[in-house]
């Protein structure tokens, strides 16, 4: 997103507080002038004062500066305040707005960008849309008026110095330009070489057991010496840069103030009407014209990295939701759905920015579940078997054909119904620091939703979610962590289910953090489970007693489980065998294992038997 | 009370220590580091002359003595200094540039090559995460310290010293004088920056629980849609949005007032030196030129003292950062090699375990008594369940670890007699999880031995059945895989990962079966890539699936760090003991029916 309409965005948003941003213009004003009139009041103390003898005069105006350093502190103070929590609620609106949005997304935003990404957007950008607004708001106003200001003061005391400003002025403005073009390249380059050196050193250490077994830490010795090598000399340039422009505009003050003396000095000195007073108020003049220029040049980069940052968080929040409700959304009765699923000719493509790239995925996939039925979908990595069932909740949305739910189109059903009529226990599920029940019921919470929706303004169609079909009460969570196998070893927890688990639950085993995944599915009570590689990790007794359980619980429910092992699926009322994103064959495991060459490879690979003629050899 | 004090004495101590140390690096260039604070005290005497010449200047044009010509000089006295003040401020600022830069050069190999050298003990402590933290992060705030803080408190020192010198010989009321104000300053902000110091503690531990949140739900965000988890959780990030923005408001006001009255206290300090030394001025106890050379003076010192306040907090991170990086540089090699060992001869892979003993933490033993023996070329296989101790055995043939009581020979030779680098480079091993550097598939491969030649490794990949997929990459064997491998499918990782142990070529080979599923087509490629590789070898395979070890000459059935059970895979079916039960739980279940003909 270009700078100009992030910055008018913002604008937009910020309607409303114009009135603050007239008060700080306001108070600004009155700080630069008071500042500025300052040197003006100490000219006088000089010539009225102290050259003419008169202390009283003196001591007035001292008790004027006095006055205005206060007024000037006090107004100085306030602007801040201003910029202060103007910058810290513009973040927290962004902030919780993105994270508001992303929750909003369907798996085709969340592949298009990385979880790092996204973080990065939520966290270090905001902390740089944070300190660019609040450096713009300082000093938007402040700088170019102090400029302005400065340079009126130093005309009305010593018009004949002017011309000595106006060079300083122009140099100072160009080396700033000059620093800053040269000097962003310079970190620019270093930063390449940063990456490059963290990258030699994250291989290295993640690969140390190759390095080990292959005996080469020499080698890696000097790969990353070469790495820092290339880093230090990188890391020099800017710091000469730096080392070049900050003595340098000291310099030109000090050249400035030495300026004012030599032509203000020969003046007084040949007597053409300069005062004592206006020349010391003029070299006062001089560096506060000075000063802002410095003040602009070191904040450029941050205003610049703070509408780069603006522009990320936008791209969020403005990034259209992949999958909504269409207008043709028709509300369904959830208690009235049986549970048939039925593909017509349905093809998908992972959506990518390059057309030509895209590769179907799934092609032509006409497959028909019966209400109540177990399927089984078996292939390889890659073929297509999570693809397909992620299609059923509208993760993603076909790419062609469609798909049916007791007859209608699932893109016709709200969004907020579908989720539970289709619940699906993803491969490899995650879960939240936090007590194991607030990870079991958190996605029933009824409460939650109806305060959220308030807060938020949107309008959440409680009877599109029909609550009567969904409970979060403990005995539904107990019946669904029973009927996942969970409930043993949770009862063995210290808290039982108000243990409180670490992210991830990584204080788990794989197989109770599978079980509590099928839990928290079950939990959504839905007319169709899908069961995307849930049981990997138990062991087979188990996986049956799950899948028995199950069946128990859930009478009259569409089970659809997508396995890598055949034991998974041994039982199933049918298997679907996916190769390449095509069903290649469907039938019970009687069927595919007398008459499909693939199922057998299979059966043999993973038993290791051969199957002649259809018939087992132990 | 008394353990607690002197816990604070010992870390004040520790952050000396730590600074000390890290100063080394800097004073080891003992020619550039001296010339450096030479210029650096010349930089300070001119910032403390030019207000002094203004002084003088000022004192002739308010007496109106002193002649054209000596005004004149004396300007350009002033503008020389000015000149030399900048000459001297870019040329340390230079020379420290290179100095620092060296130096963190030398912090970052040394800890790279420290913690190469280290055991894989020491990787199992420590997560790669927090690796990577100490020679980035840490490092950065080093960087931070050598080449920003260290030389501005050091000058603003240096400043303070000479510029009070000059303030001193020049009228010593006006010394105190400045001094009482800026002092007074410095108290009041000191007591702001108390403030704003909690209330940036608070808004920090807020931040990072609020990044920790995000960062949880971001990398977990399909699981969210997945359970309908959305709503609660805005909710709960709004509050804690909220939460940073009311503190986040607090602090930064707090550490602003600071400068709103830093603001007021110049002016002030200002007006005091004007009015108190226009009345001095007036009874003619000080010359006009003074009070305006003072005026210079009373912004010379602001800076630096400010600064040393600013960069007080910088300096103790760098202390706190260094020292994390020190105590990895500091830390004992495990496992050396033992004094004049001798290099393991080109052995014939012979392999003895005899009532081999181990533990990762002494006291909860893994291995228990394990004794076996492998000739020349044969293959042996393992298996047993998760956690059993397969890959300890290997870990410790390799001596990534030492064994606490018996013994483990290689043709005769003691494994921990030997040099350990000499022991493992004939020892091939092709690891779970395939690893590739980021780099052409050529280096990849050359990686496996020092030498290898483009032609070895063409051969090495034809023989794993690679060279067809490798001349499919866009450049060949000089594609760089991104990413370490990122493009590639994992079946395709698999057979560059055996490739490169065909490169090594050496007598042992370990074999980590990987579990993932490939295609069956890809399947059969790497099957036979490996049985290449394990011809001639004596080959160790660990098996997760026993259908790749019914071959092997000898099947040793691991449970619990035992061997429970040995002998060829028709051997052990026939004794209907664990291994028998292993390999018949595959068709257990339901599938016993089927199995059995229901």
């Amino acid at each position: 997103m270009k700078g100009l309409e992030v910055v008018k965005i913002l604008f937009r948003d910020w309607k409303g507080s114009y009135k603050w941003l007239i008060f700080s213009f306001v108070l600004v004003v009155i700080s630069v002038v008071g500042t500025l009139l300052i040197p003006f009041f100490s000219s006088f103390l000089i010539n009225d004062g102290i050259t003419a003898g008169n202390s009283d005069i003196m001591v007035s105006y001292g008790i004027y500066m006095l006055i205005m350093a206060v007024i000037v502190g006090f107004c100085e103070f306030l602007n801040i305040a201003i910029a202060v929590s103007f910058s810290e609620r513009t973040c927290h609106g962004l902030r919780s707005g993105a994270f508001a949005h992303i929750q909003s997304f369907s798996f085709g935003g969340l592949d298009k960008y990385s979880s790092s990404d996204l973080l990065i957007r939520l966290t270090t950008d905001i902390q740089n849309i944070k300190i660019g607004v609040q450096q713009t708001l300082i000093n938007v106003f402040k700088s170019p008026l102090t400029l302005i200001v400065a340079l009126f003061f130093l005309y009305v005391t010593a018009p004949q110095l002017m011309w000595v400003a106006a060079i300083l002025i122009i140099v100072e403005i160009l080396l700033l330009v000059l620093y800053l073009w040269y000097s962003t390249k310079a970190y620019d380059k270093k930063q390449v070489k940063y990456d490059r050196l963290n990258q030699v050193l994250k291989e290295s250490m993640a690969g140390i057991r190759v390095v080990k077994a292959f005996v080469r830490q020499d080698l890696e010795n000097k790969r990353f010496q070469k790495a820092s090598e290339e880093l230090r000399e990188a890391a020099l340039k800017p710091q000469y840069y730096y080392a070049f422009i900050t003595p340098t505009l000291m310099m030109m003050v000090y050249l400035g103030t030495a300026g004012i003396l030599y032509v203000g000095g020969s003046g007084l000195l040949q007597g053409t009407g300069l005062t004592l007073g206006g020349v010391t108020a003029a070299m006062t003049y001089l560096v506060m014209a000075l000063i802002p220029i410095q003040t602009v040049g070191y904040m450029i980069p941050f205003v610049t990295s703070g509408i780069s940052s603006l522009g990320r968080v936008y791209e969020i929040i403005n990034e259209e939701t992949d999958v909504e409700n269409t207008p043709n959304v028709k509300p369904v009765d959830i208690r009235k759905l049986n549970g048939g699923v039925h593909f017509n000719n349905v093809s998908f493509a992972y959506p990518v920015k390059d057309e030509k790239q895209s590769t179907q995925v799934l092609k032509n996939i006409n497959l028909d579940i019966e209400p109540g039925e177990v399927v089984g979908i078996l292939g390889a990595t890659g073929s297509g078997k999570s693809t397909l069932v992620n299609l059923i909740p509208r993760f993603y949305d076909v790419t062609d054909g469609e798909i049916k739910i007791d007859g209608i189109d699932v893109r016709e059903m709200p969004l907020e119904t579908l989720r539970y009529v289709a619940a699906v226990c993803l491969q490899g599920s995650n879960f939240f620091s936090g007590t194991i029940r607030n990870n079991l019921v958190s996605g029933v919470d009824i409460d939650a939703m109806v305060q959220t929706a308030q807060d938020f303004n949107v309008d959440l169609e409680l009877d599109n979610i029909h609550s009567g079909t969904i409970d979060s009460s403990y005995d539904a969570m107990v019946r669904a962590a029973k009927a996942a196998d969970a409930h043993e070893f949770v009862s063995t927890m210290p808290q039982e289910y108000d243990t409180i688990i670490a992210r991830g639950g990584t204080d788990l085993s794989g197989g109770q953090r599978q079980r509590l995944s099928i839990a928290r599915t079950l939990m959504l009570n839905p007319k169709i489970l899908i069961l995307d590689d849930s049981t990997s990790a138990v062991d087979v007794a188990t996986e049956a007693r799950i899948q028995d359980s199950i069946q128990d619980m859930m009478q009259g429910v569409t089970q659809i489980i997508v396995a890598q092992r055949i034991s998974a699926v041994i039982t199933a009322d049918k298997i679907v065998l996916m190769d390449d994103g095509e069903i290649v064959a469907v039938g019970r495991h009687e069927e595919l294992l007398e008459s499909n060459k693939l199922y057998q490879d299979i059966y043999a690979s993973q038993f290791g038997v051969e199957v002649p003629n259809g018939e087992v050899v132990v | 009370m008394k353990t607690a004090k002197n816990n604070a004495d010992a870390k004040q101590k520790g952050i000396m220590t730590n600074l000390r140390r890290l100063l080394g690096y800097l004073t080891r260039y003992k020619v550039r580091f001296s010339l450096m604070i030479a210029i650096m005290i010349g930089y300070s005497i001119m910032l403390a002359i030019i207000p002094t010449i203004s002084g003088i200047i000022m004192n002739i044009l308010s007496g109106s003595s002193g002649s054209l010509t000596e005004f004149q000089n004396i300007i350009f006295v002033l503008v020389v200094a000015v000149i030399m003040f900048w000459v001297f401020g870019n040329v340390s600022q230079r020379i420290l540039a290179g100095v620092a830069q060296k130096a963190l050069y030398n912090l970052r190999t040394e800890i790279f090559s420290k913690i190469q050298k280290s055991s894989l003990n020491f990787f199992d402590k420590r997560p790669i995460g927090e690796l990577m933290s100490n020679v980035t992060n840490d490092l950065d705030v080093v960087d931070q310290f050598l080449s920003v803080s260290f030389m501005t408190v050091m000058q603003a020192i240096i400043t303070v010293a000479i510029a009070t010198i000059f303030m001193i010989f020049l009228n010593p009321y006006f010394t105190v004088l400045t001094y009482i104000t800026i002092l007074g300053m410095l108290a009041i902000s000191a007591f702001l920056s108390r403030i704003a110091g909690q209330a940036f503690g608070l808004l920090q531990e807020q931040m990072a629980e609020l990044n920790g949140y995000a960062e949880e739900r971001m990398s977990g965000q399909k699981t969210v849609v997945a359970s309908n988890q959305q709503w609660p959780f805005i909710k709960e990030f709004d509050k804690m949005s909220q939460k940073v923005d009311e503190s986040g408001e607090r602090a930064q006001l707090s550490s602003m007032a600071n400068t709103a009255v830093a603001l007021v206290f110049q002016n002030l300090q200002n007006i005091i030196i004007f009015m108190i030394g226009g009345f001095l001025v007036l009874q003619q106890q000080a010359a006009f030129g003074d009070l305006i050379a003072f005026i210079g003076f009373s912004s010379i010192l602001m800076a630096p003292l400010t600064q040393i306040f600013a960069f007080y907090n910088q300096i103790i991170s760098a202390a706190v950062g260094a020292g994390r990086v020190f105590q990895i540089m500091d830390e004992k090699t495990e496992l050396p090699d033992k004094e004049d060992a001798p290099p393991l001869p080109a052995v014939d892979g012979h392999v003895d375990f005899v009532d081999v003993d181990f533990s990762y933490i002494p006291g909860h033993k893994i291995l228990k008594n394990n004794s076996f023996s492998a000739n020349p070329g044969q293959i042996i296989g393992l298996c047993g369940p998760t956690g059993a101790g397969k890959s300890t055995i290997m870990n410790i043939l390799t001596r990534y670890y030492d064994i606490d009581s018996g013994e483990i020979k290689v043709d005769d030779h003691r494994v921990d007699e030997v040099k350990q680098d000499t022991l493992r480079i004939q020892i091939a091993q092709v690891l779970q999880d395939p690893f590739l550097f980021t780099d052409t598939i050529m280096n990849n491969l050359k990686y496996a031995r020092n030498g290898a030649t483009d032609e070895d490794c063409i051969r090495a990949a034809k023989q794993a059945n690679a060279h067809n997929f490798i001349m499919k990459q866009p450049q060949g064997y000089d594609t760089i895989l991104r990413g370490g491998g990122a493009d590639l499918s994992q079946g395709q990782m698999q057979m560059l990962t055996i490739a490169r142990a065909m490169v090594a070529d050496p007598r042992m080979l370990i074999l980590d079966e990987a579990t993932s599923n490939v295609d069956t087509r890809t399947e059969k490629l790497i099957q036979e890539g490996l049985l290449r590789l394990q011809e001639g070898k004596t080959s160790f395979i660990i098996a997760h699936r026993l259908s790749t070890i019914q071959n092997s000459d000898q099947i040793l059935v691991i449970n619990a760090g035992e061997i429970i059970e040995r002998g060829t895979h028709q051997e052990l079916l026939n004794m209907n003991g664990f291994y028998y039960d292993l390999y018949m739980s595959q068709f257990r279940g339901k599938i016993n029916g089927i199995v059995t003909g229901k």
